[in-house]
């Protein structure tokens, strides 16, 4: 059972102030946090900061354990990030891939449990036919499936994705989805994902969390936080929140604010 | 995208383990085919050559060295033996450098010599040539790969800060190391217009690439320089491989991959440094290898990493044995074998990249 505590968390680059000051949790296992905000609100820098891979201020815990105080092998095997860069084209097959990313981080991890692993990782996503191709012969979405395989294999307590369905159809952005969700729930981990995509984060995410100016505008139970109000001051738009026939909300973006909230 | 994401079911009864052990199986027996054709290029390499020996005196001079006269001997051992040691062990050394510098800088046109690395390993030696530098007393034969190394290190790293800073696109990199190519042989230039004839004459010997100085004892040292620099490549083999996946992926990895960078480009200059010291400067087997290597066993480090050095070797073997036969009866300098095949490769591999850039 995973719990995820984030305090005064702060990221500044250079004079730019990208995060300030953000507070959240305690998140319970098995639920997946969208973090959703227009762009440069500070989504990705949050996954980041997190992960460790930009200098921040502030405290991340994860079973009541500060990240930053555990080293890296010790991090690497609790939490794993996936960018929003795709794995980049090479002559690796995407099995070479993942299984050598499993082994750089756990070197003595048996074999055999890797395998067995990589073996239902690759066939919970539907991608076993593509696990034997080379890198540079998968289009930019199955290189994005690959992306995903290889952070979920290593079973982390806490998983960081950054906009893990940008290069996905419909079919397989539900497809990533519903695999994170009930990986997360089946083993108790904690997930945060950072989407552009507001309806899908309404249907499969947990909570929302809206980012603006690198703070937390608001965040509770995905199928209540949301209104018109805080979608006009998170990203400018006229926007409804509507009931669809199975009962779920979705958001209907009526026109973008031309005044005031237009700027980046 | 569903369509080309929608799985095929005819290759899913045999489970994924199974076939990424026999892909490992077949990597393997890869690798064992370019140590036979490495040793039957050697082989080749000491037959060869302008004495017209017979395989059979070359056989026995080899094996029953007492049965061969003493010409034959002297030929075989202490002439054709070391160069054809020589060229196995630098073209190895070349060959996993390469590789390195290529996975490392995320770059497949990197390579020692077209980042000016093996530049710089000259204007070290060439230093040692015309001012004579001695340091605590220790013997030229010393201080001039030592000052290859520092020169090959100090351009490495520049290098890594200039890609770091400026960005490290591919022709970024490239451009760099274009750059500094020209500014060290600019500086070797002024050194040869102030030394001596004799040194002028060495700095020469140095940028043509010959092997034909060699004795057993520079190969004992490159060849241990490459045995202590393989075991260090090899434990890194999984973070190298890791690190294709991307930079901030390996960071989560754990990987520290600015560490990994450091250590890499330190071997590739020490790995370079000790292949040039004896040869003098060959150009692309660094920057060819790897590719060949990429080709026939993919870049699962584990295999890419010796497959390169292995490639490396036969690659500057051959180019051993093409200097003897080119002209019947007349060395040409390795360096210019190297060149003369490596340019077009370069030119393809350029114009392979563009089109993906």
């Amino acid at each position: 059972m995973s719990t995820l505590q984030v305090d005064n968390l702060s990221v500044r680059y250079g004079k730019h102030q990208v995060l300030n000051q953000l507070n959240f949790g305690p998140v319970k296992a098995g639920q997946l946090i969208g973090v959703i905000g227009r762009n440069g609100a500070g989504k990705s820098t949050l996954l980041k900061a997190m992960t460790g891979l930009v200098p921040h201020q502030g405290k991340v815990s994860l079973n009541q354990q500060p990240l930053a105080l555990l080293g890296d092998p010790q991090r690497s095997s609790q939490l794993a990030y996936l960018p929003q860069t795709l794995p980049q084209p090479s002559t690796l097959t995407a099995y070479e891939m993942v299984y050598s990313s499993f082994r750089a981080v756990a070197a003595n991890v048996p074999r055999t449990q890797i395998e067995a692993s990589l073996e239902a990782v690759f066939k919970q996503l539907g991608i076993h036919h593509l696990a034997l191709r080379r890198l540079d012969q998968l289009s930019g979405g199955q290189r994005q499936m690959v992306g995903l395989a290889q952070v979920l294999t290593r079973q982390p307590q806490l998983l960081l994705l950054d906009e893990p369905t940008s290069a996905l159809d419909l079919h397989w952005q539900l497809n990533v989805l519903q695999t994170v969700t009930q990986t997360l729930k089946q083993r108790q981990h904690i997930g945060l994902i950072a989407i552009h995509d507001i309806n899908l984060a309404l249907r499969f995410c947990d909570q929302l969390m809206v980012l603006a100016d690198g703070k937390v505008l608001a965040m509770g139970n995905s199928r209540e936080v949301l209104t018109s109000d805080l979608l006009r001051q998170a990203y400018g738009v006229e926007a409804r929140i509507e009931t669809c026939s199975q009962g779920r909300p979705i958001v209907l973006c009526d026109s973008a604010d031309m005044g005031e909230h237009a700027a980046w | 995208m569903a369509s080309d994401v929608l799985p095929q079911h005819d290759s899913e009864s045999t489970s994924l383990a199974t076939k990424y052990q026999r892909s490992i199986s077949w990597k393997l027996l890869l690798l064992s085919f370019l140590v036979l054709l490495v040793a039957g290029s050697f082989v080749f390499d000491v037959a060869s050559g302008p004495a017209a020996l017979s395989w059979l005196e070359v056989l026995n001079g080899l094996f029953q060295a007492d049965a061969v006269e003493g010409a034959v001997r002297v030929i075989i051992w202490d002439v054709r033996l070391p160069q054809a040691l020589l060229a196995v062990v630098v073209g190895a050394c070349l060959g996993l450098a390469g590789a390195e510098m290529q996975t490392v800088l995320n770059n497949p046109l990197a390579s020692p010599f077209t980042l000016g690395i093996g530049a710089a390993a000259t204007l070290g030696a060439s230093l040692v040539i015309v001012f004579q530098f001695s340091l605590f007393g220790l013997p030229s034969t010393i201080i001039l790969p030592l000052a290859a190394f520092v020169m090959s290190a100090l351009a490495a790293l520049l290098i890594l800060f200039l890609s770091r800073h400026f960005g490290a696109a591919v022709h970024t990199v490239v451009l760099f190391g274009i750059a500094l190519l020209f500014g060290l042989n600019a500086i070797v230039g002024l050194l040869q217009f102030v030394a001596d004839a004799e040194a002028v004459q060495q700095i020469v010997f140095w940028t043509m690439g010959s092997l034909a100085r060699a004795g057993m004892a520079e190969v004992t040292l490159v060849a241990a320089v490459l045995l202590l620099a393989l075991p260090f490549s090899m434990r890194q083999s999984w973070a190298m491989t890791a690190l294709l996946s991307g930079e901030e992926q390996a960071h989560s990895m754990g990987i520290k991959v600015s560490r990994l960078r450091l250590m890499v480009l330190m071997r590739v200059s020490v790995l370079t440094a000790a292949a040039l010291a004896f040869v003098g400067e060959i150009g692309f087997i660094g920057l060819v290898a790897p590719h060949i290597a990429r080709l026939l066993l993919g870049e699962d480090h584990r295999f890419f990493l010796p497959g390169s050095a292995l490639a490396g070797a036969l690659l500057l073997s051959l180019s051993s044995i093409a200097s003897k036969m080119l002209i019947p009866g007349v060395l040409i300098p390795v360096g210019i074998i190297t060149a003369l095949v490596g340019i077009p490769l370069f030119i393809a591999l350029i114009i392979k990249r563009g089109r993906t850039l």
